[in-house]
């Protein structure tokens, strides 16, 4: 590091260069003072001493430049004067300058952008302590579909009891309740964490005390506050310690406050309040699953983690065979991205990718634009040569100014990004992981300083013309025209165009993936007609609400007064607003065949409306009657898929099934009798088009509702309807219920498909950007061909050459460069293919045709742009030409 | 007289300061002065203001220190004073320095018995 002191020495020097010049001229005094005194001593007079003293020590001033000049580092002040002079050279064109600037902060900004989201979601470590030990436990129920990141709680008792190589295992649930008098009212998130849970993500109250081992276990009323719950609610008063407060209608103690630093990205909602959570580790309980997340032992390797949860439920396979369905079930350990960003990690890439391709494309061109005034000035160049800058210092110049131009750009560009971010959250699809943490950080701006240090080298090599850089006296020669300089200039800028047609090709033929994917997937049959449909559904009641003869009255209420709302046709209540983000599901049997049985078929409990407001499509047998609701008569119908699956012979009307049993075992969900199957309705994707149609199962039960909430309401309405008058309505109906939440059947499919089309439509946008600025770079380089071509083209032309010809030669030279490019994107287009699918549902593998496609327009564009310079080519005068030379 | 008064390569007045301050322990820049015309006995020509650059240079690469201090009778100097890394560079020097004078030597035997 000998040279870095060096520098630094010499930067300090250039600072303190007043003090050293007096200290230097102190030490002079000195010794031109104990000179004199010396030849005095030997017998010389005073003034000839003083001479003499002088001439031993050499020249003042010269020492005085040396010592200087030793002192600072030479190059500094050359660097300030290279800097001065590229800022004059932007000055002098300023059209030029502000084109470069504009392309190069619109490439660095959308880069920033895009590469603050990746940084958050996917780059920035997760928040706990020793994070490399933080481990999530899943369930993998097959081995061939991905596992889930959750296990059924007798599991996850039983593996932190026999784990060797965890040292704390935890699980958690969120929830939403109302806060009580006292406090404000808008609803608390409320997360129940169960034992070891803070030593698990390495937390620990900042305030008061966490919750001991007998508070955990019985699950008595206590909680902690999180900081921002403590400062808005609390107003950071520490005499909310030990006070009670009311969630939902149970009132418990705060005993403590956590840390500013406590986050929990495993969730995404922002937490109020934690309480103690205790799991009922009881086999039979069918309920819900739970997230598992643990803290490794030190020296607890993955694999040997692994080892461990597969030694510990092999163990639990022995001692409850039955509780295991195949062989390959198994816990495997889980990243959190396996988990929260399953779908999301790879689109961000693609992305990325993408807007850095699009950045390429952009360096390209405005290297081109550098490289076409490089080889302008390389009269200019080749004077200051003769003058006598060295090769050295004019390449360093020349890297001074695309510094320059990329600092400047990059400024831009980052605060392009600052606003970008902003358009790109707004764009996002809603639930992707730690999406709230996107910032333009530190991190961020130093991965924007590389990519401007990197492309201002580059810039500045293209400017002083790579391989065209004159030798001292080679000013002369320049005169002369048609030199191999031109030649070699045109081979490094169709080997430019070549490569931006291949990047664009490979943008190009993803962008069409994904659109016609994307368009695929809009045109999927839903089985039931999304237009005209509006959806109302209701926030979680009162505790008072929820008894289910309330809400089966409410129900009834409802479904009338929304059906007699004028411009509505129907009214229908289910268990799931249709395109929701996720469904019921229900173990089911055959009757009179065990083994036709599986452990979650999808269940709505509707109304006898409900068929007539979606437009289901009856195949076979009946829809649910209004006797079958009064008489309370078991009966169901299923879905075309479920009927296929179990009848494929058909004869599925007539046949029964039990719900909520599941192998010969009684869930206590299930049913009395088995139900018969009347009829048999077209398949639906209730889920969104992204997901594949399940089998459903649907049973008149309407106002049975999972979750002791109000069921939704689908209606078939006019426009006309306003979603005032069907609050308003609601309101009438039963003062007591909360305002619903009103939303048409589009909006929802929207949402469903908010991912697909962001992907799709990003990728549009950057492979648009990336067309433009091929054909922009095409029209360039063309140009420049034909104008550096004059003199050839209007010898031929006087040859007799014809005009065709000509033109055809030219187009040549800027289209046979991007077919090739073409050629080679396309071919890397195909290799890359797997990349491309998966980031929209629909986007299947790149085809021939859609390489083609691709290669049409880019082709297309290309030719438009080099044709405006080639017809310019067509009207040199070989007169002037030859009376030129 | 002046021809036969070799001129100081360039380095080697470095080298003969870092002697100069290993041997003698901290001196000002006449006493340095003093020492390299003292070893050379008077033969060498020397400005003895490049005694200053060449401090300047030593100091940046931290081969040798300063601070002020006293002179004999009491006036106020800067004192040059060699640093550890200035020691092992002067090993170095030292041993590259004898060996280029052993070959150029060699050679010049060599070039007289011709």
């Amino acid at each position: 590091m000998a040279w870095l002191r060096l520098l630094n020495e010499k930067i300090r020097a250039l600072t303190r260069r007043r003090r050293d010049d007096e200290t230097l001229a102190q030490e002079i005094d000195l010794h031109l003072r104990l000179l004199e005194e010396r030849f005095q001593q030997r017998g010389m007079p005073a003034d000839e001493a003083r001479r003499e003293a002088r001439r031993a020590f050499g020249g003042l001033q010269q020492l005085k430049e040396a010592h200087r000049e030793a002192r600072t580092a030479r190059w500094l002040p050359e660097a300030a004067q290279d800097v001065s002079y590229a800022i004059r050279m932007l000055r002098r064109q300023p059209g030029f300058a502000i084109v470069t600037l504009l392309t190069l902060a619109v490439g660095i900004g959308a880069n920033a952008a895009v590469f603050s989201v990746v940084n958050a979601v996917i780059l920035r470590p997760l928040p706990y302590p020793s994070v490399d030990r933080v481990e999530r436990v899943g369930w993998d129920w097959n081995g061939r579909s991905a596992a889930t990141g959750a296990l059924a709680p007798f599991k996850f008792a039983y593996l932190r009891e026999h784990t060797r190589a965890f040292q704390a295992l935890a699980t958690w649930q969120t929830w939403t309740v109302e806060s009580g008098a006292g406090t404000a009212s808008a609803p608390l998130r409320v997360l129940r964490v169960s034992q070891d849970f803070f030593d698990v993500v390495g937390a620990s109250p900042a305030q008061g005390r966490g919750f001991t081992p007998a508070e955990q276990d019985s699950d008595a009323g206590v909680a902690l506050l999180t900081e921002a719950c403590f400062r808005t609610r609390f107003s950071s008063d520490l005499g909310a310690l030990g006070r009670t407060m009311l969630l939902d209608d149970r009132s418990v103690v705060i005993v403590g406050v956590l840390p500013t630093t406590f986050e929990f990205p495993e969730v995404s909602d922002n937490i109020d309040v934690v309480t103690p959570l205790t799991l009922r580790a009881d086999p039979s309980d069918h309920g819900a699953n739970f997230p598992v997340m643990g803290r490794l032992r030190p020296d607890v390797t993955r694999a040997a983690a692994q080892a461990d949860l597969d030694r510990v439920f092999s163990e639990l396979r022995r001692e409850l065979p039955n509780q295991f369905s195949g062989a390959a079930e198994r816990a495997v350990l889980m990243r959190f991205d396996e988990i929260y960003l399953a779908d999301i990690v790879r689109p961000l890439w693609a992305l990325f990718a993408g807007v850095f391709i699009v950045l390429l494309i952009a360096c390209t061109n405005v290297a081109n634009l550098l490289l076409a005034r490089g080889t302008t000035r390389l009269r200019e160049m080749a004077v200051r040569a003769a003058l006598g800058a060295s090769r050295g210092r004019l390449l360093r110049q020349g890297i001074a100014e695309g510094l320059m131009m990329s600092a400047i750009g990059g400024v831009a560009g980052v605060a392009l990004g600052t606003a970008g971010v902003h358009v790109l959250l707004g764009l996002a699809p809603g639930g992707i992981a730690r999406l709230d943490e996107v910032r333009i950080d530190t991190i961020v701006l130093g991965f924007a300083a590389v990519v401007i240090t990197i492309t201002g080298v580059l810039f500045g090599l293209a400017a002083t013309g790579i391989g065209t850089m004159p030798r001292a006296g080679a000013a002369a020669s320049l005169a002369t025209r048609g030199s191999s300089v031109t030649r070699t200039g045109r081979r490094v800028r169709q080997l430019m165009i070549g490569v931006e047609s291949a990047l664009a090709m490979l943008l190009l033929v993803g962008a069409v993936l994904l659109v016609s994917g994307f368009y695929r997937l809009t045109r999927t049959p839903l089985g039931f007609d999304p237009h005209g449909v509006i959806a109302l559904t209701f926030p979680r009641l009162a505790p008072e609400l929820r008894t289910p003869a309330r809400v089966a009255a409410a129900e009834r209420v409802l479904r009338g007064a929304l059906a007699a709302v004028p411009g509505v046709s129907a009214a229908a209540s289910t268990s799931v607003a249709p395109l929701a983000e996720r469904g019921w599901n229900i173990p089911m049997t055959i009757d009179g065949r065990p083994d036709a049985t599986e452990g979650a078929v999808e269940w709505r409990a509707v109304s006898r409306e409900y068929d007539a407001v979606m437009g289901l499509r009856l195949l076979e047998g009946r829809w649910l009657s209004d006797d079958d609701v009064d008489a309370g008569r078991p009966v169901i119908v299923v879905s075309a898929g479920f009927a296929s699956r179990y009848f494929p012979d058909g004869h599925a009307v007539g046949q029964r099934l039990w719900l909520g049993v599941f192998r010969g075992e009684r869930r206590p969900n299930a049913n009395d009798v088995p139900r018969e199957i009347v009829g048999v309705v077209a398949d639906i994707r209730d889920l969104g088009p992204t997901r594949p149609a399940r089998r459903t199962v649907f049973i008149p039960q309407a106002g049975s509702q999972p979750g002791s909430g109000l069921p939704a309401f689908v209606l078939r309405a006019t426009d006309a309807v306003s979603h005032d008058s069907l609050r308003a309505a609601v309101r009438a109906a039963d003062p007591a219920l909360p305002e619903p939440i009103v939303s048409t059947m589009e909006s929802r499919l929207g949402a469903r498909l908010a991912r697909d089309r962001f992907s799709s439509l990003l990728m549009a946008v950057f492979a648009s950007v990336a067309l433009l600025l091929t054909t922009i770079g095409v029209y360039g380089v063309v140009s420049w061909i034909v104008r550096h071509a004059t003199h050839e083209i209007g010898i031929r032309i006087a040859l007799g050459a014809g005009s065709r010809r000509i033109a055809r030669d030219v187009l040549l030279r800027g289209l046979v460069p991007v077919g090739l490019g073409l050629a080679l994107g396309g071919a890397a287009a195909l290799a890359a293919s797997g990349l491309f699918t998966g980031l929209v549902v629909g986007a299947t593998t790149v085809s021939a045709r859609i390489a083609i496609a691709a290669a049409a327009v880019l082709l297309i564009a290309a030719a438009t742009a080099a044709w405006f310079p080639a017809r310019r080519a067509l009207r040199v005068d070989p007169v002037a030409v030859l009376r030129a030379d | 007289m002046d021809e036969t008064r070799p001129e100081v390569l360039q380095g080697t007045l470095d080298l003969m300061i870092l002697k100069a301050l290993d041997a003698l322990g901290p001196l000002h820049g006449f006493g340095i002065a003093r020492r390299l015309e003292q070893v050379s006995g008077g033969v060498l020509r020397l400005n003895e203001g490049t005694v200053y650059t060449a401090l300047v240079r030593l100091g940046q690469r931290g081969w040798i220190s300063s601070s002020w201090g006293l002179s004999e009778r009491n006036r106020k100097a800067r004192f040059y004073g060699i640093t550890g890394a200035g020691r092992r560079q002067l090993r170095r020097e030292e041993q590259g320095w004898q060996q280029i004078a052993g070959i150029v030597n060699r050679v010049l035997r060599l070039a007289q018995e011709d």
